[in-house]
Parts: structure tokens; C-alpha cells; sequence
């Protein structure tokens, strides 16, 4: 029941302006403050550079993130190369990740109008999905024109395009999947007993939300190297 | 759960304007430090290293020093003892000879005591016996006879003998 309120008042709240055929729902402003909370950290987090920075510092906490991912990604891509696509993939992640944990900041997706993680709507999972497949595009042809034809002029070409269909639509919807149905569950849980009883599925939340960031960038990591380097 | 359109550029717009304001104030300042420091990091190895290696050759240094100055004080040592050997014999024949020589000096005044009483006793004896002899023969005898006497009578005693 509560479940089905939710539901209903999803496709009905987060429209916040209309005006003919562009609508303006609450994915989309809670993206902008995500990407200003964002900006902003990362502007406090480089503004004064320490060689030695402290061990809590904004400095500090993002210099280890961004060295863990870039582990990652330079573990599949190489050293230059992932020098080279590392600002595109970062951005996914850190997007991703504030994305899903705004669903753990409390009302979240309960107040008409209000905020919701942009991760659990179709749309903007389907656009990071597209983007993904535009810069494997994007990368793939400014790496190496000759190279990234294969793609096309092999006998391997329907199931290429089918790979082509598959890889964003998968990206999409096991993001959008995995976030909408952990806020459904908290939304459930919480609409049967407000105190505790959604406690531990926001610690799932906040385990799922890292995890599907991670491999998300990590899928479009491989498919971007596969690009470049023209399987 | 459907895709709306202007939702999906919204949020591709948002996406890229995201994309080039972290490139910008996260980044390049982020990449920046972690070059500068893995430069630094290999810097401070290889100066670790350098530091290292002297350290080894100035311990193989002090350690020769130290070997030198071991066997450089043994050497002083030995010296020192002999030099103490020898200034003790040395010391030791000096006062030998000291010895020797007060023993010597001591035997002289000895004899030249004794030589000097007997001439004394002489003198003594011709002065008695030229007094007794003056009692005798009743007058004063002059020194140069008085002389005469005695070396006739010492010449007398001496033949006597």
C-alpha cells in the first residue's frame, strides 16, 4: 500500500515546471545541486594544494578516491591512456556516487517537489548510458580512425551492434534498477515503521550506491579501451 | 518509470557541464599533485639511496680509522712500555753508578782522613819527641834543627824497620 503511494506520487511529484513540451522534474534540480555541492567540494579540495596534506583534509579524502579509481582504471587501460580518459570516467563516478546517496538524506523522494537521486530515474541513467556510448565513440575515432573502423568492417558486425544496443541499455537500466528499487525499499520500510526499521537498508544503500558508481565506471572503462584500442 | 526526453538533455547538459568544471578545479590540480608528488617521492628515493651508499663508505671509513687508530694505540702502547723498560733500567744503572761513585768518593775521604790523622799523629810526635829531646838535652833547639832531628830519627826508624 505504501508502496503504491509512492509509486503513484513518483510519476506524479517531480515535475516542478512545465511549459509545453519542456518539463523540468526534481531529478534534474537535484542534479544541479548535486553537481554544485560537487564543484564546490572540489574547488575547497584544490583551492590550497599541500604537498603533505592532513589525513582528514578535503585534500586528502579526494586525492585518495581519485588514486583508488585511477588504480582501477589504469589497471584496465594503462598508465597514459587512462591519464588520458581518467577526467570523463572520475566524472561518471563522482556523479553517479552523490547521485545515489541522495537518496539517504532524509525526505528524500517524499515531499512533492522536493529532491531525488537522480540515479533512480530512467532518464538520467539512459543519458549517462548515451553519453557513454557517444564517448566510445568520440575516443575510439580520435584514437585511431583506421583502428576503430574494424568495428564496422568485420565479420563480427551484428553482434557488434548488437553489443552497441546491449551496453548502454544494460548500463541504464542496472543503475536505474538498483537505485529506484533501494529507494523503494527504504520508502517501504520507512512508510511501515519510521525509526530503525529502514536502518539497515540505508547501510545497504550506502554499500549498493559506492558499488553501482564503481561498476559503472568500470563498465564504461573497458568500453572505452575496447574503443581505442580497437577490438 | 519512462524516459522523458527534455529530462534526458537536461541531464546530458548537466553531465558535461559537470565534466569540465571538475576537469578544471579537480582534476588537473589533483593530477598535478600526484605527478609532483611520485617526483618527489622518487626524489626523496634516490636521495635515500645516495644517503645510504655514503653512509655505508663512511662507516667502512670510520670503521678502517677506528682499525687504524686501534692499532696505532697498541703501537704507543708498546712504545711506551719499552721506553718505561728502558728508563727504568736506566734509572736503575744511574743509581749504580751514584752508588758506585758516593761509595768511591766515601772510600777517598776515608783514606784521606786517615792520611791526613797519621800526618797529624806525626807532626804530634815529632813535636813530643822534640820537646822530650829539648828536656833532655837541656836547651831549645832551633826549627831547622829541630827538622834535621826528626827526619834523622824518621830516617832511623824507617831503616829499622
Amino acid at each position: 500500500m505504501f508502496a503504491q503511494a509512492m509509486l503513484g506520487s513518483e510519476e506524479v511529484s517531480n515535475i516542478i515546471y512545465q511549459n509545453g513540451s519542456f518539463v523540468l522534474t526534481s531529478e534534474i534540480t537535484t542534479m544541479w545541486g548535486v553537481m554544485l555541492v560537487l564543484v564546490l567540494l572540489a574547488y575547497f579540495a584544490t583551492r590550497n594544494m599541500q604537498m603533505k596534506p592532513k589525513t582528514w583534509s578535503l585534500q586528502n579524502v579526494f586525492g585518495l578516491i581519485i588514486d583508488f579509481l585511477m588504480d582501477t582504471i589504469e589497471g584496465v587501460m594503462g598508465k597514459t591512456k587512462g591519464r588520458r580518459y581518467a577526467p570523463f570516467l572520475l566524472t561518471l563516478f563522482f556523479l553517479i556516487i552523490c547521485s545515489n546517496y541522495v537518496g539517504l538524506l532524509p525526505l528524500a523522494g517524499h515531499i512533492q517537489g522536493g529532491y531525488k537521486p537522480p540515479t533512480s530515474s530512467l532518464s538520467v541513467t539512459a543519458a549517462l548510458a548515451g553519453i557513454t556510448i557517444v564517448a566510445f565513440f568520440y575516443y575510439g575515432i580520435t584514437a585511431g580512425p583506421k583502428k576503430f573502423l574494424k568495428f564496422f568492417f568485420s565479420p563480427m558486425l551484428p553482434l557488434n551492434l548488437l553489443d552497441l544496443i546491449t551496453r548502454p541499455l544494460s548500463l541504464a537500466v542496472r543503475l536505474y534498477g538498483n537505485i529506484f528499487g533501494e529507494e523503494m525499499v527504504v520508502g517501504f520500510l520507512f512508510g511501515m515503521i519510521p525509526l530503525f526499521l529502514p536502518l539497515p537498508m540505508y547501510a545497504l544503500s550506502v554499500l549498493f550506491g559506492a558499488i553501482q558508481a564503481y561498476v559503472f565506471m568500470l563498465l564504461a572503462t573497458i568500453y572505452i579501451e575496447e574503443g581505442v584500442s580497437g577490438h | 518509470m519512462s524516459i522523458e526526453p527534455s529530462a534526458v538533455i537536461c541531464a546530458i547538459i548537466n553531465f558535461l557541464v559537470l565534466f569540465f568544471l571538475l576537469k578544471k578545479f579537480l582534476y588537473k590540480p589533483v593530477f598535478n599533485m600526484l605527478d609532483a608528488r611520485a617526483s618527489e617521492i622518487e626524489k626523496n628515493m634516490t636521495e635515500a639511496e645516495q644517503a645510504r651508499d655514503e653512509a655505508a663508505s663512511l662507516k667502512a671509513e670510520y670503521e678502517a680509522n677506528l682499525k687504524n687508530a686501534q692499532t696505532k694505540a697498541q703501537e704507543i702502547i708498546q712504545n711506551a712500555n719499552k721506553l718505561g723498560e728502558e728508563t727504568r733500567s736506566e734509572i736503575v744503572a744511574k743509581a749504580r753508578e751514584e752508588a758506585a761513585r758516593a761509595s768511591d768518593k766515601a772510600r777517598e775521604e776515608i783514606a784521606r782522613e786517615k792520611e791526613q790523622a797519621i800526618k797529624d799523629l806525626r807532626a804530634e810526635v815529632a813535636d813530643l819527641a822534640v820537646d822530650a829531646a829539648s828536656k833532655i838535652i837541656g836547651r831549645n833547639v832551633t826549627v831547622a834543627d829541630h827538622e834535621n832531628l826528626v827526619n834523622e830519627f824518621i830516617k832511623e826508624v824507617g831503616d829499622a824497620k
